[in-house]
């Protein structure tokens, strides 16, 4: 055990909530960027292994029953090989065998079925949520819930509701990142699927801004006959943003009637009218008081990326002029510095301990 | 160092904490923040949105070129701005965030001038000098704002100067001229003189050592490098062993920097994933020339040896560091 978690133990003890020796926690989390490598080789070595599929076995190619049987077993190989005691190599082996194996049957999906899109588009998404909930590897984890995210977007986008994905995605990862700890044996389990909607939820909210056109243009020019606008999705991730203040000060025991409870509300619903335009704000700051919240660094440096991508590229808008995003960034840097001149006035330094 | 999240995670992980008591523990080890944490944050993070969202609004209003205002009171407005955000700087003392956020609006509207001088009375002058000039009169709030993000403001602005610079003249000094190589080679260079500038640097001046800030300049100088090497490994001509060798010289300074003297293990994470992918993509070069199933299966083998090879060293670097 590190001196570190050494002192968190004994803060424990003298605040009663454990007792007796510090266990012995030998383990050490990877950090972020350690598992992006592994994400990296493991994503590239799938890359060569499909290619040694495609030169060497190129019958599993010629029928979609063969590549999907043949991706099923590699998938089923990858769950048998991750719950081997933990092992670099069989991890990165498994990883990549999995990932050769999903392209399987994603292309057995499309070349067999003869599905609608958006047909197939839900079944890969349904595919890679039960891999995201099933396959006992963090960053597998975190790619299934990705890569589901983003298959459930194209599905709904065919239905016309691409607009929604964001509210729906923002929901999901708030339950995560808000429950995480409610359930100890589900712990990285819920984690890994948060990470996974956040990052797909960043990537979406981006694509988004561009507009209807940039759907247009991904899907070849399909009628895709929307039936919920950007508006609508913003209001959408605004409701959700108003939630996860809620909840966060039910967390803290707020009332209703409490004058925090008040401003915090009130706050978070003008922030969310005047991003209206400013599209990603609410987006943004939902992460990071989701990151902040579970004092999680990561999750804090998402928020604040995609802020600074959001306001970055709101410059280069094309559907409405330059004039009407400055009076837009102007009223919200305003409502923002007001807000923060209320809390300051309303909560004097000397008295947040009261509150919380 | 690791994160009181990540300590309390490893004892419940190892059902140390009581399912009861969970919500408590995470209030006593402050991995829940308190009310002053709360405050703090929401402060924070509505100064600075909101000074950056006035600030953006100043550059998209002078942008747009509205001929309703004339250019006397648009000069006005953007060094009224300055002045003002000045002097909330000299008012709200040095070390507040909200002094930082008024020199970095500051920085920002002196850009908005600068480009709407050029814009007014058509100066001539090419745009890598407006970057140039910019990075060069903001130096000093630079200096006495003492905070590493007006740094990165900074040496963001000389990178895009440099870069203009070379696309204009087709090269700097006479001395690299011609194609993107060059370029990729300047701003490698760059980079990394700024890298150990800062690190030396952070020696004396303590604010300097925030990791994002040096993590960031090594990975602006990390990445053209890598390009090179890529680019010289699958040239059809033969681009020379330059790139190869300085590669090798750079990987061999991160080892001895980041590993012996000062251990950062998100540079060495980076070199590890640059290691991987220039080995795999030289092998690549040579053995999928003949489009051989072997050569693929071995290569995804490769890959896999490499990435375990990575993985074990970062987490027994990882743990040195911990112990």
């Amino acid at each position: 055990m590190s001196s570190q978690t050494e002192q968190v133990w004994a803060t424990l003890l003298q605040a009663g909530l454990t007792e007796g020796a510090a266990p012995d926690t030998g383990k050490l989390e990877s950090p972020w960027y350690v598992k992006i490598l592994l994400a990296f080789s493991g994503w590239l070595a799938a890359v060569f292994l499909l290619g040694f599929i495609g030169m060497g076995l190129a019958f599993v190619f010629d029928s979609s029953a063969t590549a999907m049987i043949i991706g099923g077993l590699m998938i089923g190989g990858a769950f048998a090989i991750l719950r081997i005691p933990k092992n670099e190599f069989f991890e990165h082996l498994a990883l990549a065998v999995s990932l050769a194996g999903q392209a399987l049957v994603v292309f057995a999906i499309y070349d067999g079925l003869s599905l609608d899109q958006e047909i197939a588009w839900l079944l890969v998404a349904l595919l890679q949520l039960s891999l995201a909930v099933v396959m006992p590897n963090f960053v597998h984890r975190v790619f299934s819930s990705f890569v589901a995210a983003m298959a459930f977007t194209m599905s709904l986008t065919f239905w016309g509701g691409y607009y929604v994905v964001g509210g729906i995605g923002m929901f999901l990862a708030a339950l995560c990142w808000l429950h995480e700890f409610r359930y100890p044996r589900q712990m990285k389990r819920i984690q890994a699927i948060g990470y996974g909607l956040v990052l797909a939820l960043i990537l979406l909210k981006g694509t988004a801004l561009f507009g209807y056109q940039t759907m247009e243009w991904l899907f070849s020019g399909n009628q895709l006959g929307l039936w919920a606008g950007p508006r609508v999705g913003e209001m959408l991730t605004g409701v959700v943003a108003i939630y996860v203040v809620w909840h966060l000060l039910q967390r803290y025991g707020q009332r209703i009637s409490e004058r925090i409870t008040i401003t915090a509300l009130l706050g978070a619903i003008l922030l969310c009218a005047v991003s209206m335009e400013v599209q990603g704000i609410t987006v943004g700051m939902v992460i990071m008081l989701l990151g902040f919240a579970g004092a999680n660094r990561v999750l804090v440096g998402l928020g604040i990326l995609s802020l600074l991508f959001y306001i970055s590229f709101y410059y280069y808008l094309l559907n409405t002029t330059l004039l009407a995003k400055s009076q837009t960034l102007l009223i919200v840097g305003l409502v923002l510095l007001l807000l923060r001149w209320l809390m300051l006035t309303i909560i004097p330094a000397d008295q947040e301990e009261k509150h919380v | 160092m690791i994160s009181p999240r990540s300590q309390f995670i490893e004892l419940m992980e190892q059902g140390a904490i009581p399912v009861d008591k969970i919500g408590d523990a995470l209030k006593a080890t402050k991995v829940a923040p308190d009310g002053k944490a709360w405050r703090t944050f929401i402060d924070h993070f509505l100064l600075w949105l909101g000074g950056l969202a006035l600030a953006f609004a100043v550059m998209f209003f002078i942008a747009y070129n509205w001929n309703v205002i004339g250019r006397f009171a648009k000069f006005g407005m953007v060094e009224g701005l300055v002045v003002l955000a000045i002097v909330a700087y000299c008012r709200f003392g040095g070390n507040s965030a909200s002094s930082k956020v008024s020199l970095l609006v500051a920085t920002i509207c002196l850009g908005v001038l600068l480009a709407f001088y050029g814009q007014t009375y058509q100066t001539g002058a090419d745009p890598w000098q407006l970057f140039f000039v910019w990075a060069l009169l903001m130096l000093p709030w630079a200096i006495i704002g003492r905070f590493p993000a007006i740094w990165i403001v900074w040496v963001v602005l000389l990178n895009t100067s440099l870069v203009l610079y070379y696309q204009t003249f087709g090269g700097i000094f006479r001395l690299m001229s011609g194609s993107e190589t060059g370029l990729l080679w300047l701003i490698f260079i760059l980079n990394t003189l700024l890298l150990a500038a800062w690190e030396v640097l952070a020696a004396t001046w303590h604010w300097l050592s925030e990791r994002w800030a040096l993590r960031l300049l090594a990975t602006a100088g990390g990445v053209p490098l890598n390009w090179l090497v890529l680019q010289s490994i699958f040239a059809d001509s033969d681009a020379g062993f330059l790139p190869g060798l300085v590669w090798v010289l750079w990987m061999a300074a991160m080892y001895v920097v980041y590993r012996r003297t000062k251990p950062d293990l998100f540079i060495l994470a980076g070199c590890c994933l640059s290691g991987i992918t220039v080995s795999v993509s030289f092998l690549g070069r040579y053995m999928l020339e003949d489009g051989s199933a072997g050569s693929f299966l071995f290569l995804s083998l490769v890959v896999i040896g490499l990435g375990t090879g990575a993985a074990f060293w970062l987490k027994k670097v990882h743990q040195e560091c911990q112990s």
